[in-house]
C-alpha cells in the first residue's frame, strides 16, 4: 500500500496554516506569554504598626481573576507550562492575609500544598517604590534579600510536631516595585495540613550579597500573618501494606502518598540489616518518582524522621520530599520504594 | 524579543504537525486550530529543556494526542468525523491520480479513531510500533493489531470509492 500512503501524506500536507495564519499564531503566543506578568496594582492600606488580617474570606486583595493571579505566582515558582495553570488555579488557595510595618506591606499571594508539603508565595510591596531598587538581582532570577535573624520566621502550623522550610526571594514583575518571598515548607500533623493554619513571623528585611547580610535593614519591621492552608489537596494514596526489602530488612509500606507537589512514605523496618555503618541508614530507602515522559524525581536523600532499628525490633520511619515543580499525578509512571515499583492507578 | 523569536521557531516547526494530528483525531479544522494554540502555548511556557529536537517533537506529538483525547472524552458522545471542508464525491469509475490524495485522506478519516491514530503516527510521522504504543497508551501487540486492521479497513473503504492500489 505504498502508493496509498504516499497519497495519504500528500493529502495531509494540504492541511496547513497559511503564512498569514502562522503570523497571527505567533502574535497570539507572544501576547499570551507576556500577559503572565501583569503589574501588581493592589496595595493594602498603608497603616502604621502591625496589622494582622486573617485570610480565608476576610480580605481579598484581588478582585476577579484572583485564582488566576495565584496560579501565575506558582508558575514563577514551579516553572509549569500554561496547560497546568487552570488545574493549579483550582488547587491553589488565595489566602489574602496581609500585614504592614516599616513601610512594607507583606501579603500572601498564593498557597498550594498537600497534607505534608506546602508552598507559600508572599508579595512585599513597599510604600516607597524605590525601596528595593538597589537589591541585587541574580542570574537565576532570585534577588538578594534576607530576613533578620531575630525571632522565628519558620511557619508554625497548629498541632504540628515537626517541620522544615527553605525559602528565597525573587521578582515576579520587574516593572513594579514589589518583590516576592517563596517559602517551601513541610510539617506533620495529625490528620494532615489542608485546612490548618500556618502562623508566620517575619522580622526585618536586609540586603544579601557576596558579603552576606547588609549591616542595616532595608526595612525594619515585624510582619505576622496567619496563612490558612486552604487549598485543594491533590494527594492520592498509592499503597498501604505492600512489602519490599531494603538493606536486608523487611519493609512494610504503611502509607505512600503522592500529590502534585510532593511524595511522602511511612514504612516499618524489621529484621537484620546487612550494613549499619552509615548513621541514619534507616532513612535512605530509595524513593524515586518517575514521570511518563522519562524524567524522574529522586527523593531518596530527602530526609525524614523515625526510630533506630534495634536488634529484634521494628522501626517506624517517615520520609518525603516537596517537589520543585508541580506535576500532574496522572503523568506519573511509577513510584519506586526500595525494590518495589508502584504504578499509580494499577 | 526572545519570546517572539522562539514563538516563530515553534510555529514554523510544529503548527502544521499539530494541526494535522489534531484533525486526525477531531475531524474539525476549527477544533484542531484550538488544540494547536493550546499545545504551542504550553510548549512556549515549558521551563524544562528537551534533550534534543527528536525529544521535543515526540513531546509535541504526545501532548497533542493527549489533549485531543481529553477533548473527545469530554464530549457527550463520540461524534462521527465531520469532514467539514470537502463534500464526499460520488464514487467515480476510475480514480484520477490528482484526486487520490484527498480520496485517501477522506477514507482514513472515516476509520475508527484508534485506526486512524495509528495510521497517522506510522505513515505520517514514521513512528515504530513501539512508539505508537507509547503514544496510544496500549501494548505493542495492540498497536500492531490496530495498524493491521486499519490498513485492511482502509482497503475496503477505498475499494468502495473505486480505488484499488493493485489496479495501478
Amino acid at each position: 500500500m505504498k502508493k496509498t500512503f504516499d497519497a495519504y501524506r500528500e493529502g495531509l500536507d494540504a492541511l496547513s496554516f497559511s503564512p498569514v495564519e502562522k503570523s497571527v499564531l505567533v502574535k497570539g503566543l507572544v501576547a499570551a506569554a507576556s500577559s503572565r506578568r501583569r503589574p501588581w496594582a493592589a496595595r493594602a492600606a498603608a497603616a502604621a504598626g502591625i496589622v494582622l488580617v486573617l485570610g480565608a474570606g476576610a480580605v481579598t486583595a484581588y478582585a476577579t481573576g484572583a485564582l488566576g493571579a495565584a496560579a501565575e505566582f506558582l508558575q514563577d515558582v514551579f516553572g509549569m507550562g500554561e496547560e497546568q495553570v487552570e488545574d493549579v488555579s483550582r488547587m491553589a488557595g488565595v489566602a489574602g492575609a496581609s500585614a504592614t510595618d516599616g513601610g512594607v506591606t507583606v501579603c500572601v499571594s498564593a498557597v498550594i500544598g498537600d497534607d505534608t508539603f506546602y508552598a507559600v508565595v508572599y508579595t512585599l510591596d513597599p510604600n516607597d517604590p524605590a525601596l528595593f531598587d538597589d537589591v541585587e538581582r541574580f542570574e537565576d532570577g532570585k534577588v538578594g534579600l534576607a530576613l533578620g535573624p531575630e525571632g522565628s520566621f519558620f511557619p508554625l502550623v497548629s498541632g504540628s510536631d515537626s517541620g522544615g522550610m527553605s525559602s528565597y526571594f525573587y521578582d515576579a514583575d520587574p516593572e513594579d516595585p514589589a518583590l516576592q518571598l517563596v517559602q517551601l515548607c513541610w510539617a506533620q500533623t495529625e490528620g494532615g495540613l489542608a485546612g490548618q493554619t500556618a502562623h508566620v513571623t517575619l522580622h526585618d528585611l536586609y540586603g544579601w550579597g557576596d558579603e552576606g547580610r547588609s549591616a542595616e535593614p532595608i526595612a525594619a519591621g515585624t510582619w505576622e500573618l496567619d496563612v490558612p492552608l486552604e487549598y485543594e489537596d491533590t494527594s492520592v494514596e498509592l499503597a498501604s501494606g505492600l512489602e519490599t526489602t531494603y538493606n536486608g530488612c523487611d519493609v512494610t509500606i504503611e502509607r505512600l502518598t503522592l500529590s502534585a507537589i510532593g511524595v511522602h512514605v511511612e514504612y516499618t523496618l524489621s529484621g537484620e540489616p546487612l550494613e549499619t555503618s552509615r548513621q541514619g541508614w534507616e532513612l535512605s530507602i530509595p524513593v524515586v518518582v518517575t514521570l511518563e515522559d522519562g524524567p524522574s524525581i529522586d527523593a531518596t536523600w530527602s530526609g525524614g524522621a523515625g526510630e533506630t532499628l534495634e536488634a529484634g525490633g521494628t522501626a517506624r520511619m517517615s520520609k518525603g520530599m516537596g517537589f520543585d515543580r508541580i506535576i500532574d499525578v496522572e503523568d506519573v509512571a511509577s513510584v519506586r520504594v526500595g525494590d518495589l515499583w508502584i504504578e499509580p492507578g494499577a | 524579543m526572545r519570546a517572539k523569536k522562539r514563538a516563530v521557531r515553534l510555529v514554523n516547526d510544529y503548527a502544521d504537525l499539530i494541526l494535522r494530528l489534531s484533525y486526525a483525531y477531531l475531524g474539525s479544522k476549527a477544533d484542531a486550530e484550538d488544540v494547536c494554540q493550546e499545545v504551542l502555548l504550553r510548549l512556549l511556557g515549558r521551563a524544562e529543556a528537551f534533550e534534543g529536537p527528536e525529544h521535543e517533537r515526540a513531546w509535541v506529538v504526545r501532548v497533542t494526542a493527549n489533549r485531543c483525547k481529553d477533548l473527545l472524552r469530554r464530549r457527550a458522545s463520540r461524534p462521527t468525523v465531520a469532514l467539514d471542508e470537502v463534500a464526499e464525491p460520488a464514487a467515480p469509475e476510475t480514480v484520477d491520480a490528482r484526486a487520490l490524495p484527498a480520496l485517501v485522506f477522506r477514507a482514513v478519516m472515516r476509520l475508527p479513531l484508534e485506526y486512524r491514530e495509528t495510521i497517522f503516527l506510522r505513515y505520517y510521522e514514521n513512528y515504530s510500533v513501539r512508539d505508537i504504543a507509547r503514544v496510544c497508551g496500549c501494548s505493542e501487540d495492540a498497536a500492531a493489531a490496530r495498524l493491521s486492521r486499519g490498513r485492511a479497513k482502509l482497503k475496503v473503504l477505498l475499494k468502495e470509492v473505486g480505488y484499488d492500489e493493485e489496479d495501478l
